[in-house]
């Protein structure tokens, strides 16, 4: 996969700060989804989630993307306080969430056409990002017609049209197998890479979440909070012989250690 | 469900290039799904159903009351001055009743969609009403409209228009919730989120209702015509049952049977023009 011809555009910087979500549960009491969670990312950096399920990560992702409120603390995008989904941020989600009736070219261009946005400006950049992501020759093809993998890659070519300073995934590799999924991994790593964006990736794989983060956030549940943020010192966007490093190995031992600490906290 | 079968057939060509290449071999041999062996099997069918019908009267069953195919098909032809006025009148009935059924179906469908309190208001009504037998209303849409085509439209579109109603509210409703959150995350208005994302969604389902009303305007239109009237193919049913002519009243039941299956395409082939997909 080519990275050449991406514009260079700095990333923007996220700030949590202290941030808290309570739900009211139906017996009046409160679940804290999320409790003073705070963390910062630095323009362009790659950061990874990973937790277990329960732990809110798809919550502090909603939260950045503007799509859910906090009930306490504060979350700003180059300092301006998140209210409302910007258009500076694109999202990928768990399920790919391709309109069936709209051909791959026009799915991507869904991202500026559900803004309003003129057409014309983006055609060019859609068909630059699908070669790039190995998907040329398939642009007038429905989404009924690919494989999982190839959906998700639609589905990031959609986040990324408008060419972000912030890129947020949900999981967007959970339903594809798992050689796949390490394909994906290098190719994810290098198109963010290569556009300087701004990324939080969250995942429920450890091995996923190691392998692509500058830094990984390690959570845990009951409340969702922060266990321990891993950094990894190798710079991305890492090849697949990473895998087979001690610091990888290192890095998966430590998450692992996190969690199993806050798990055993929890009884 | 034949032309079904067919579109699976060339989206399988199209999409060769990705993984059909063991597909392609296949094909040397005619298989089930294919279309010309699916129509073969469907003459077969009706085929097979005449020549039990021929053995029925053969056998004794007395002309008066089951007519040969053979009569069937004369009176086809001999009564074709009949049949061919009926037929124009009830298949316009049938028409304009399911056009307005399309018509105001689907924007009640939107308002209900779009708006809670509409839908809180409409919806229990729509379920009520939809429990009374609408042709019970036939004799008094004639006693209100007067004997001529436009009670028969009246009660073509209320029969053909509750399906189109909850098939598209249906529709516009179940929308996958990650298309949705997908145009809260892009900032995209109400407007744009109907027109580009709710309804394309809800197409298929409003199809399904358009398929069902269809045939349910043309039996609203006959419905009307057996309870009121002059015109159309159901009057000239009850009006041959009357006189014994029951080879007459059979024919008109083959050109309503033809009219019925001709509609129900129509709408398919619109379907397939207007969603892209396959």
């Amino acid at each position: 996969m080519k990275v050449e011809n991406v514009t260079v555009r700095a990333g923007a910087a996220v700030s949590v700060e202290h941030v808290g979500v309570e739900f009211g549960d139906r017996h009046g009491g409160e679940l804290q989804a999320l409790h003073d969670v705070s963390f910062r990312l630095d323009p362009g950096e790659f950061v990874t989630v990973v937790g277990p399920s329960g732990c809110g990560k798809t919550t502090l992702l909603m939260l950045i993307a503007g799509l859910q409120t906090a009930t306490t603390g504060k979350i700003t995008i180059n300092d301006v306080p998140v209210t409302k989904p910007s258009p500076a941020m694109g999202v990928a989600f768990q399920r790919d969430c391709l309109m069936e009736w709209r051909t791959v070219v026009g799915n991507v261009l869904a991202q500026s056409d559900l803004r309003g946005w003129k057409k014309s400006q983006h055609v060019d950049r859609a068909h630059e990002l699908l070669h790039m992501v190995g998907l040329a020759g398939f642009e007038r093809h429905y989404p009924h017609a690919l494989s999982g993998g190839m959906r998700q890659r639609v589905s990031l070519c959609r986040a990324l049209l408008h060419d972000p300073q912030m890129l947020l995934l949900d999981e967007p590799f959970g339903a594809v197998d798992a050689m796949t999924r390490e394909q994906l991994n290098l190719d994810v790593g290098r198109l963010c890479a290569g556009s300087r964006v701004t990324t939080l990736l969250v995942t429920h794989d450890i091995n996923e979440a190691a392998f692509m983060g500058d830094r990984v956030i390690v959570m845990a549940t009951r409340p969702g909070r922060i266990a321990g943020i891993v950094p990894i010192n190798v710079p991305t966007p890492r090849d697949a012989s990473f895998r087979k490093d001690d610091a990888f190995l290192g890095s998966t031992t430590a998450i692992r250690d996190l969690l199993e600490k806050a798990g055993a906290a929890n009884g | 469900m034949r032309t079904r079968a067919r579109a699976v057939t060339v989206s399988g060509l199209r999409s060769h290039s990705l993984s059909a290449a063991p597909r392609r071999k296949k094909r040397s041999r005619p298989r089930i799904d294919s279309f010309p062996v699916q129509l073969g099997l469907v003459i077969l069918a009706i085929a097979l159903m005449i020549l039990g019908w021929e053995i029925a009267v053969i056998a004794g069953v007395k002309s008066f009351i089951l007519p040969s195919p053979r009569s069937v098909a004369d009176a086809l032809w001999s009564d074709r001055n009949i049949l061919a006025p009926a037929l124009w009148v009830t298949f316009k009935e049938t028409i304009f009743g399911f056009l307005i059924a399309t018509g105001f179906g689907i924007a009640i469908a939107c308002a209900i969609a779009s708006s809670r309190v509409v839908e809180r208001m409409v919806y229990p009504l729509l379920v009520v009403s939809n429990a009374v037998p609408k042709i019970a209303l036939a004799p008094i849409f004639i006693s209100w409209f007067g004997l001529g085509s436009f009670p028969h439209v009246v009660i073509a579109a209320l029969l053909a228009g509750f399906p189109v109603v909850i098939s598209t509210a249906v529709g516009l409703v179940g929308v996958d919730s990650g298309l949705i959150l997908l145009g809260r995350a892009t900032n995209a208005t109400k407007l744009r989120t109907f027109a580009l994302i709710r309804f394309p969604a809800a197409l298929p389902s409003i199809f399904g209702g358009l398929k069902l009303g269809v045939t349910l305007a043309l039996t609203g239109a006959v419905v009307g015509e057996f309870v009121g009237g002059n015109v159309g193919l159901g009057y000239v049913i009850t009006n041959a049952q009357g006189n014994l002519l029951l080879s007459r009243a059979f024919a008109a039941i083959v050109v309503l049977a033809v009219i019925g299956i001709a509609l129900f395409y129509l709408v398919e082939l619109v379907e397939k023009l207007v969603i892209p997909r396959k």
